[in-house]
């Protein structure tokens, strides 16, 4: 149907490529967009969430921890080599007590390896009382038991030999006897590395003890962790007095403090976001597609519709007389409007056919019903009553044949048909009518309807003979022949129609072309459902 | 385009009962080409019994066209006798005008 350009297989390439290329519509992109600034803002809040809580944790079990620790070997020094400087000073530097006081504390696995008992008094160098276990790892100097007598509750250092670590503990107590030292010392672990016991709270930490305030390797007292320190990542330090120094505690998680939902819960956020916003752009990319598709299809069914409109138009406009002929001392115009009501051709004609120089013929004829077969009815209808007329026949007898050549029940169709006879000499026309509406007659500011009984359409019964009546006109009448698309209107009177274009004919025109024009504009409007057809005579002698 | 749509038919109804053996359609609403083929199945119906007498009644028929015309015109032709009964004035001056007057009994 459509014309092959030129370029067609060329351009159709490029053109098919680039609407191929055009994969995403702008609306799935935004829709895609906010799908994924919503499953962001929804990862980066659980994340954040999750994060809190694992904070949250570590913070209260490292607390937790220091508040153990803190009670727990701020308590066994205090007690131990406390009491035991108590007891000294108490009793005068009473050996026995002293060593009755350590048994529990000094060897066999107990908290130091090492303890002594000494005696300060004035400025005269410290005294050895008494000494428990192994040797100090090195020896007690008179500075540290000095600094040991000013410290509360204890004073504590480091002490290091190759390979070894203590930690030094002094408690001092002061009595009637002077003031005496408790010394012990605790073994630090190898390496540091401590293990903790499965199940323990600590468990799920890292775990970094340091002396002092700085978290140096030199200073680390001991860690569960085996890996490199300082702790990295997400860390929490907390410090706790330790005698006359502080304990620094510093923890980081070995897994997540709050379960493996934490974890998980993000990037299922994540996954699921995208899955979602993939299968919403998916749809809103099909919907798109469907309804592009769907309004494509329309619009070809619009072009479809055009186009057979078209050859309807133009089949009939070929079907009718190009060209009417010239009789003198007659002017003659037409119109025909194709209906708006469907695709299908109509059957709607007219016909002038000259018989000699006086006289002419004109039908006027509506086959009833569309399509092609109505046409085809029609054209045959047409040929035949212009050869009937140019036999000589009258127009009651012309019509009366015309019914021999159409059948309802044969053809499907029938028709209504307006048959005429001219004398220009006389002055007279011979009306027969099939069936169809009268024709109008203008006669200065009179018009009628010319009486003429109709009969039966043409197809419908060749039974019924067809009457003729005679009609006279002057120079200057009008006589108008027209279908019924023209004057029927659907919920209202035929003769109300009949009525509009007896006003509608009488209004003043400048020609017999222009009342036509006017008539059909007055009548139908723009755009008519039937077919009209429309002729009009104008006697000029 | 609202003529593409095969839906969109005129509104009609027929209705058949009988008077005394006689066959009688009721046809009311409007009757043109978009539902001729309901009510030509509906009449053929009827007549498929058989019958040498059909009335068909038009009172209540406000509008119909060329093609209503037609298909009574053929009823007419195969049954004896076909009575329209009390058309309309618009259905009444449409049958005077087309002619079939003269071959259907138009009563009154």
């Amino acid at each position: 149907m459509a014309v092959t350009p030129p370029l067609g297989a060329g351009s159709a390439g490029p053109s098919g490529r680039a609407r191929g290329l055009k994969v995403v519509r702008a609306v799935t992109v935004a829709v895609a967009v906010v799908g994924l600034v919503i499953t962001g803002v929804l990862a980066v809040v659980t994340f954040r969430g999750h994060q809190r809580t694992e904070r949250t944790l570590l913070d209260l079990q490292t607390t937790l921890i220091a508040d153990a620790g803190e009670a727990e070997d701020q308590l066994y020094v205090e007690d131990h080599l406390g009491g035991a400087a108590s007891v000294a000073a108490a009793s005068g530097g009473d050996v026995s007590m002293f060593r009755q006081a350590m048994t529990t504390t000094v060897g066999g696995g107990n908290g130091f390896v090492t303890g002594s008992l000494w005696r300060l008094s004035g400025s005269s160098p410290p005294q050895l009382v008494t000494e428990v276990g192994a040797a100090p790892l090195v020896p007690v100097t008179a500075a540290l038991l000095r600094e040991a007598e000013v410290s509360r509750p204890f004073f504590v250092t480091e002490l290091v030999t190759p390979g070894v670590r203590h930690l030094a503990f002094a408690a001092s107590a002061s009595g009637k006897d002077g003031t005496f030292i408790a010394y012990g010392e605790e073994p630090l672990p190898a390496n540091r590395r401590i293990t903790e016991p499965a199940g323990s709270p600590v468990a799920q930490l890292n775990l970094a003890v340091y002396l002092g305030r700085s978290q140096t390797s030199s200073a680390l007292l001991e860690t569960d962790s085996s890996a490199s320190l300082p702790l990295r990542g997400t860390t929490d330090t907390t410090r706790i007095a330790f005698g006359t120094t502080v304990l620094t505690i510093t923890t980081s998680p070995r897994g997540p403090l709050s379960g493996i939902t934490g974890v998980i819960l993000p990037w299922a956020v994540t996954g699921g976001g995208l899955l979602v916003t993939f299968l919403a752009a998916l749809l809103t990319e099909r919907l798109i597609r469907r309804r592009e598709d769907a309004e494509q299809l329309t619009s070809e069914v619009s072009k479809l519709y055009m186009e057979q409109r078209s050859v309807a138009d133009t089949l009939q406009h070929a079907l009718l007389p190009q060209r009417l002929p010239d009789i003198p001392g007659v002017e003659i115009a037409v119109r025909y409007i194709a209906g708006t009501s469907g695709v299908d051709i109509g059957g709607d004609w007219y016909d002038v056919v000259p018989l000699d120089d006086h006289r002419f013929v004109f039908i006027v004829g509506d086959v009833s019903g569309r399509g092609v077969r109505a046409a085809a009815v029609m054209a045959s209808l047409q040929f035949a009553g212009r050869a009937y007329a140019q036999e000589g026949y009258s127009p009651a007898m012309i019509l009366e044949r015309l019914s021999r050549s159409v059948d309802i029940e044969r053809d499907g169709h029938f028709a209504t048909v307006l048959c005429g006879l001219a004398d220009l000499t006389t002055k007279t026309i011979v009306l027969a009518s099939a069936g169809h509406l009268p024709p109008l007659i203008l006669s200065g500011s009179d018009a009628r309807f010319a009486a003429a009984k109709p009969g039966p359409p043409v197809g419908i019964s060749r039974k019924v003979p067809i009457a003729q009546a005679e009609v006279t006109v002057v120079a200057g009448d009008v006589l108008i022949a027209y279908t019924d698309g023209l004057v029927e209107r659907r919920g209202e009177m035929l003769d109300v129609g009949l009525e509009r274009l007896q006003t509608a004919a009488t209004r003043d025109s400048s020609s017999l072309d222009d009342m036509l024009g006017s008539i059909v504009t007055e009548l139908s409007g723009d755009t008519p459902t039937d077919d009209i057809a429309l002729i009009g005579l104008k006697w000029l002698t | 385009m609202a003529n593409l749509d095969p839906g969109g038919q005129s509104s009609i109804t027929v209705k058949t009962r009988a008077e005394g053996g006689t066959p009688v359609v009721s046809l009311s609403g409007e009757l043109d080409l978009t539902n001729i083929e309901r009510v030509r199945s509906a009449i053929g119906d009827v007549l498929a019994a058989g019958t040498g007498r059909l009335v068909v009644e038009l009172s209540e028929l406000e509008f119909m066209d060329s093609s209503g015309l037609a298909m009574l015109a053929l009823f007419a032709r195969k049954v004896p006798e076909i009575e329209l009964r009390d058309p309309s004035p618009n259905v009444r001056r449409l049958i005077d005008l087309s002619g079939l007057a003269a071959t259907l009994n138009v009563s009154p």
